[in-house]
């Protein structure tokens, strides 16, 4: 039977799936995707994984239970320790390898090479190639089509609309399903939703390194810091800053008190602050972000007739 | 300038005998409180860890009562104890209040820029530092020795009488050491504690032995876990913890001398071999390493959010699967009522001493 690699639609899958999926398609190895983050997988993720784990954990259980249904041969779990040199991505983030294998005693494969940014990221690969059975050329060759794989286009603005800038960690921001697709909700009310994936994370990192004086030791972390910085110094400013969280991230409760000071030191610039976990509440949710919209409205009429 | 440091367990015994021996002025914090923890919550971020809120209000109170400089220990993280000076000047420069802080760390591994700091604390003095290092450490041993012969000497003591003993004493004793001139006078009154108490009786086959883990502030501190020791000593019951203040200190100044692994190590690592920050591996570690040993109980400690924890958390029932030891979590934040814990404590020490005792009548 043909082996298959499942690759889970959480955590850095929103900033590396493209590449992952070329690295294993190139070498054979078909890949099946958990479906979309929804209600009842965070629900799954929930019950299988401790209470104190925050959302996006909870829901990379989830993905994981579901590519376990599916029959796959290996779950690909990279253990993302630090992607940028001299930063982490989060301890849980490191330790998410044993936390799924605690959490499912019967589950295919776990495929997790440690990423550790400065050491040479082929030496992981060679691993994944020796357990999947491929010779170290084929493995180069998979990994250098993988690296030349960009993200997608950027698509035209309407420069009158009222610009929000959305912070917070990639597998949180760009997950419709763990934000209550927030991004929809605001692009429904015609609002230009800036993302930090529009600026090169090198330069963030730099504009934050600069600004504070002990560095921030969690990559997204410094790249939020950074990306404020870099919204604050350019123009046309945002209307209005989101920060989305999770209940319980210990990274987010620091670099968001970080950040909104900035924002008040620097600009009049409103922020809301969304805490998400697995218990919805989508209404409010709702009316939260209604209430700040309308806010951002009224503010800009108020500007124009001043 | 007047200095002043976090509490956390015998440390603040240590830095206020090194500062008084070398002549640095200082304000020792009142020692930790429901004011203390009322004080780090206003100032602090909502979803900040415990240790954080505490040692914030250390330093607030301090400064209500003198002191211009704080001191606090460094880090890379991942976990964000490395983050928390820096958090510290953020929010003192926030709400203009006259602290000034100095993270013991050397920044983008600027070595020089570590003894700058250290030389503003300690001026001349700072060239001793290695000797200071060493004496530190010396003395921190002695008082973990003490504290452990000391607790033990509790679990002998049948009659109320001996007991209320043994606290007056320990009274006395800690007024002495809380004022000690000296490391060298710190060390001496650590040996002399030993030398009263301790007894070369073999323990009985009957008593419950509980490790306890968890990160290092939690279950140091005995204001963060409810004096946890003391109250399983009155139940009986022999503690101990899988990170002392000797041990953490010769982790952070010296490097580890042998590659080889600890015992802990080796028995943990199945179940956790990569560091993820904090305390993590530790307590999978001793967790593991303790059951191999078939110690009755573990109780892990940890504040609400702390991330290694959370992981080891997750892990743990693994390991108790394997040995077949009962594992207790304890979260703690500052709405945790001591009321819970204390019940949730002694119905896990009930159950660990049934178990014990059938496992004895077999």
């Amino acid at each position: 039977m043909q082996k298959t690699v499942g690759i889970p639609r959480a955590l850095y899958y929103f900033q590396y799936g493209p590449a992952w999926r070329r690295f294993f398609q190139e070498l054979d190895y078909p890949v099946v995707l958990s479906s979309p983050t929804d209600g009842k997988l965070i629900e799954k993720g929930a019950m299988l994984s401790v209470e104190e784990a925050c959302l996006p954990i909870k829901i990379l259980h989830g993905h994981v239970a579901q590519l376990c249904e599916k029959g796959v041969t290996y779950i690909f779990l990279p253990r993302l320790i630090s992607l940028l040199k001299g930063s982490f991505t989060c301890p849980k983030i490191a330790g998410a390898p044993e936390m799924i294998q605690s959490a499912f005693t019967q589950r295919p494969i776990l495929l997790s090479p440690s990423i550790r940014a400065g050491e040479n990221p082929l030496t992981a690969c060679y691993e994944l190639g020796r357990e999947l059975d491929r010779s170290a050329s084929r493995v180069r060759k998979a990994w250098t089509v993988a690296c030349e794989n960009s993200g997608g286009p950027v698509e035209k603005r309407d420069p009158e609309a009222l610009r929000v800038a959305l912070l917070g960690h990639p597998y949180l921001l760009y997950d419709s399903g763990a934000n209550m697709r927030l991004r929809e909700k605001l692009e429904d009310q015609k609002i230009l939703v800036c993302t930090p994936d529009e600026y090169d994370p090198e330069d963030l990192r730099e504009r934050a390194a600069d600004m504070t004086e002990k560095r921030i030791f969690w990559s997204t972390g410094e790249e939020t810091v950074g990306y404020i910085l870099a919204l604050l110094d350019n123009e046309p400013k945002p209307d209005g800053f989101i920060f989305v969280t999770s209940f319980g991230c210990g990274v987010d409760s620091f670099i968001l008190n970080v950040g909104q000071r900035l924002i008040q030191k620097k600009s009049q610039i409103p922020y809301l602050e969304l805490s998400l976990d697995e218990h919805a509440g989508e209404a409010g949710f709702d009316t939260r972000i209604e209430a700040f919209i309308d806010m951002l409205e009224r503010r800009r009429e108020r500007g124009k007739s001043a | 300038m007047i200095i002043t440091y976090p509490h956390m367990g015998s440390l603040s015994w240590l830095l206020g005998a090194l500062f008084r021996e070398q002549g640095i002025p200082f304000i020792s914090p009142p020692p930790c409180s429901k004011q203390t923890l009322e004080v780090g919550v206003r100032y602090a971020p909502q979803g900040a860890c415990l240790p954080m809120k505490i040692v914030l209000g250390n330093f607030l109170e301090a400064q209500k009562q003198g002191a211009d400089t704080a001191l606090f220990f460094g880090g890379c993280g991942p976990c964000r104890f490395g983050y928390f000076a820096a958090m510290f000047q953020g929010i003192c420069e926030e709400w203009g209040i006259p602290l000034r802080i100095i993270a013991l760390e050397a920044p983008d591994h600027d070595i020089r820029e570590l003894f700058r700091r250290i030389q503003d604390v300690m001026g001349k003095k700072a060239r001793q530092l290695p000797i200071l290092i060493a004496e530190g450490i010396r003395a921190a041993k002695a008082l973990d020795e003490a504290e452990e012969i000391v607790g033990d000497a509790k679990l002998f003591l049948s009659g109320q009488s001996e007991k209320l003993q043994l606290e007056h004493w320990e009274q006395d004793w800690r007024r002495k050491a809380e004022q000690a001139a000296s490391l060298k006078e710190l060390r001496m009154l650590a040996n002399e504690a030993a030398t009263t108490w301790r007894s070369n009786e073999p323990w009985p086959e009957e008593m419950v032995r509980i490790g306890i883990v968890g990160d290092i502030y939690s279950i140091i501190e005995p204001f963060v876990n409810f004096q946890l020791q003391r109250k399983l000593a009155d139940m009986e019951v022999f503690s101990r913890r899988s990170i002392t203040i000797s041990r953490w200190l010769k982790e952070a100044t010296v490097k580890k001398l042998s590659p080889l692994p600890a015992a802990w190590e080796k028995e943990g690592g199945p179940f956790l071999n990569t560091s993820i920050g904090g305390f993590a591996k530790e307590t999978v570690g001793y967790s593991a390493y303790w059951s191999s040993l078939h110690w009755d109980g573990i109780i892990q400690v940890y504040p609400l959010s702390c991330m290694p924890e959370i992981v080891a958390q997750s892990i743990l029932p693994k390991v108790s699967e394997h040995y077949g030891v009962p594992i207790l979590t304890l979260v703690v934040d500052e709405l945790t009522g001591e009321a819970g814990y204390q019940t949730r404590v002694e119905a896990f020490v009930d159950m660990v001493k049934r178990r014990k005792r059938r496992q004895i009548a077999r």
